[in-house]
């Protein structure tokens, strides 16, 4: 099975602030990888050091992509190699209309590609077709992007645009978060169907029912900046039981 | 010449203008609308002193006027030119009664039905100071837009010009002035007077994109059930002064102002929106609104955003007012970078986010399309 993104003894901080002090994570094509932990554990950090957030500052080790040091590589560039994060808290932008946005990060792929773009009708088709599938209103296409939007559409906005750019490797960071059971399903029912042998996953959450629902194939436990434990689903049963004390350092 | 250096016992003629400018003194640092302008080394300078002559106009499709001389014009259109035209006494800008001053014939140009005009201004002296004004009457119901476009070759030069505009009862005036300005030493000081009668509109929308040194002073004064609806945008780069000041008087009741001011401002440039509603005490049940932001590119870049409410009514509907000053949203700038888009384009698509509100009120591509160029001639 071979290794989608390898992170080697990454070290970060946010501001003044050390958070993540040795991760090691192997995430392999193909699979989902849950990373679970209590809060502060590190978890956004690692998302963040992943997709090139400017908040964060690696001061230690590398993240290796598809056999790539893009440790130090800008956010676009990344995005533009298929990394994509869906949005804990998808930010608002009034003024910049939803489908234009999309057409522009689309065609931007593309062209990275070396494919031609898209003009504004073959974009249309392809949206209004995801739109369908994903059952959202097809007037959300001509709104500010996620301005006025609920949680629960905002979210599968999120995954609409990751249906869209149809990225390699997915970080999804508390998706589930503020969905209620019916956003939920819908929004793990589009997951699932984004899995194929050669996309990764990585799920942030707190909690077991989206892996109800996305059954992850490795469940990693961050806490203080460092993994503390990875295994199978079992982990997250192990969990609920105990809490997270039971994967405490010696 | 120097306009520091005029002496206003040579005016005896203009001699209500005289006494205004008397009282008011000629505007200093201090003079409160100018007073981030930096004034004094535009009126210290020694400019060639130049009277635009008038001219045969030809007939066009739109007004020309090359500087300060009307060239062409519309058949439809009724030009004439005044000696003495009526001037507003309650103006706040001494610059305002300075060029009435210097001025012997007033352009006015009468709307007599509805129309769609555009005026091309043409700034083409080097050195030199020039002075002009135009007057403009709306007639009773009329529906007229004009557009004004500038072409600024004018180096090292100073021009005073201004409107002075009658909007007759029930008439609407959409008056969008696009000013860009690509050369540095060009400086203009424009003092506008915009008079709205009973049930008039009047529609303003100022764009000044570029490098020069502007300020444009308006007076607007609105009658009962009058409005105005005004929508600035600044976008000022390099070591650019680019400013708009207001005194717009709610004097009849049930009058309304609404004004917005977009801003984006680069490298060591400086934008000024300063602006003052009144209310006064017979405009009951008026309402006012005003709203400035800006954001500032870079750390050199400043903004002065003064909105300002007088009120001397205890009645009224509405006086809302409010100004902010920030730079691009960073998580915003992250969120579109994530979706593989370059950060030079994000930047852009945020910026034109922050001036849609204004470009959709307008409904004008052409303009949004220029902004877009100039925003684009990046270092």
């Amino acid at each position: 099975m071979s290794t989608m993104m390898k992170i080697e003894n990454l070290h970060a901080k946010i501001g003044d602030k050390q958070i993540l002090k040795g991760i090691d994570l192997k995430m392999l094509k193909g699979k989902v990888h849950a990373i679970m932990g209590p809060n502060g554990a590190g978890k956004s950090t690692l998302s963040k050091a992943i997709v090139g957030h400017p908040d964060v500052e690696v001061t230690e080790g590398k993240i290796i992509y598809k056999g790539k040091d893009i440790t130090n590589w800008e956010p676009e560039e990344r995005a533009l190699e298929g990394i994509f994060m869906a949005f804990q808290h998808p930010v608002e932008i009034p003024g910049v209309n939803n489908a234009y946005f999309l057409r522009t990060a689309l065609n931007a792929k593309r062209k990275h590609l070396g494919l031609p773009p898209l003009n504004a009708a073959e974009f249309l088709r392809l949206l209004k077709e995801k739109i369908k599938e994903l059952g959202m209103r097809e007037e959300m296409i001509h709104r500010s992007l996620n301005e006025g939007f609920s949680g629960g559409e905002k979210k599968l906005n999120e995954i609409l645009q990751m249906e869209i750019l149809e990225p390699d490797f997915v970080i999804l960071d508390e998706i589930d978060s503020g969905l209620d059971i019916d956003a939920l399903k819908k929004v793990s029912e589009a997951i699932n169907k984004m899995r194929t042998p050669d996309r990764t996953f990585m799920i942030i959450t707190h909690y077991r029912k989206i892996l109800d629902y996305i059954e992850p194939d490795f469940v990693h436990v961050l806490k203080n900046g460092k993994v503390l434990k990875t295994g199978g689903i079992e982990i997250v049963d192990a969990l609920e039981k105990e809490g997270y004390k039971i994967f405490e350092e010696a | 010449m120097r306009v520091l250096d005029i002496n206003l016992e040579e005016y005896g003629a203009k001699k209500a203008l005289v006494q205004k400018l008397k009282s008011m003194g000629m505007p200093t640092p201090k003079t409160e609308h100018y007073r981030y302008f930096g004034i004094r080394p535009i009126l210290d300078k020694e400019y060639i002193p130049y009277t635009p002559p008038i001219e045969s106009i030809e007939e066009a499709d739109h007004i020309e006027i090359v500087d300060g001389t009307v060239t062409k014009a519309p058949k439809s259109i009724f030009v004439e030119f005044l000696t003495n035209p009526k001037v507003d006494d309650s103006h706040y800008d001494q610059i305002y009664y300075i060029n009435h001053l210097l001025v012997d014939k007033t352009i006015h140009f009468e709307l007599e039905k509805d129309m769609e005009l555009k005026i091309v201004q043409k700034f083409t002296k080097t050195g030199t100071f020039v002075p002009y004004r135009i007057k403009i009457s709306v007639h009773p119901g009329i529906n007229a837009k004009i557009e004004e476009e500038f072409i600024v070759y004018a180096e090292e030069s100073l021009y005073f010009y201004g409107y002075d505009i009658d909007l007759a009862k029930d008439s609407i005036l959409q008056l969008v002035q696009n000013r860009v300005t690509g050369l540095e030493s060009f400086a203009q000081i424009a003092s506008h007077s915009v008079r709205c009668n009973k049930n008039s509109e009047f529609r303003l929308f100022t764009f000044d994109f570029g490098v020069a040194k502007t300020l444009h002073n308006y007076h607007i004064t609105l009658k009962e059930n009058a409005a105005t609806n005004a929508s600035h945008v600044i976008f000022g780069k390099e070591r650019a002064k680019l400013g708009n000041t207001f005194h717009i008087e709610n004097r009849g009741k049930d009058s309304k102002t609404h004004q917005i001011s977009r801003n984006i401002l680069k490298d060591r440039a400086r934008g000024i929106f300063d602006g003052l509603l009144i209310v006064k005490n017979p405009a009951k049940y008026s309402a006012i609104y005003q709203d400035s932001k800006t954001i500032l590119l870079n750390d050199g870049a400043y903004m002065v955003s003064k909105p300002q409410m007088e009120i001397y009514t205890e009645y009224i509907s509405e006086a809302t007012h409010g100004s902010t000053t920030g730079q691009l949203d960073e998580e915003a700038l992250f969120y579109l970078r994530q979706r593989g888009i370059a950060k030079e384009q994000a930047k852009e698509m945020l910026v034109l986010s922050f001036l849609d509100e204004i470009f959709e009120k307008l409904g004008e591509e052409k303009i949004k399309k220029e902004f877009i160029e100039l925003y684009e001639e990046r270092e």
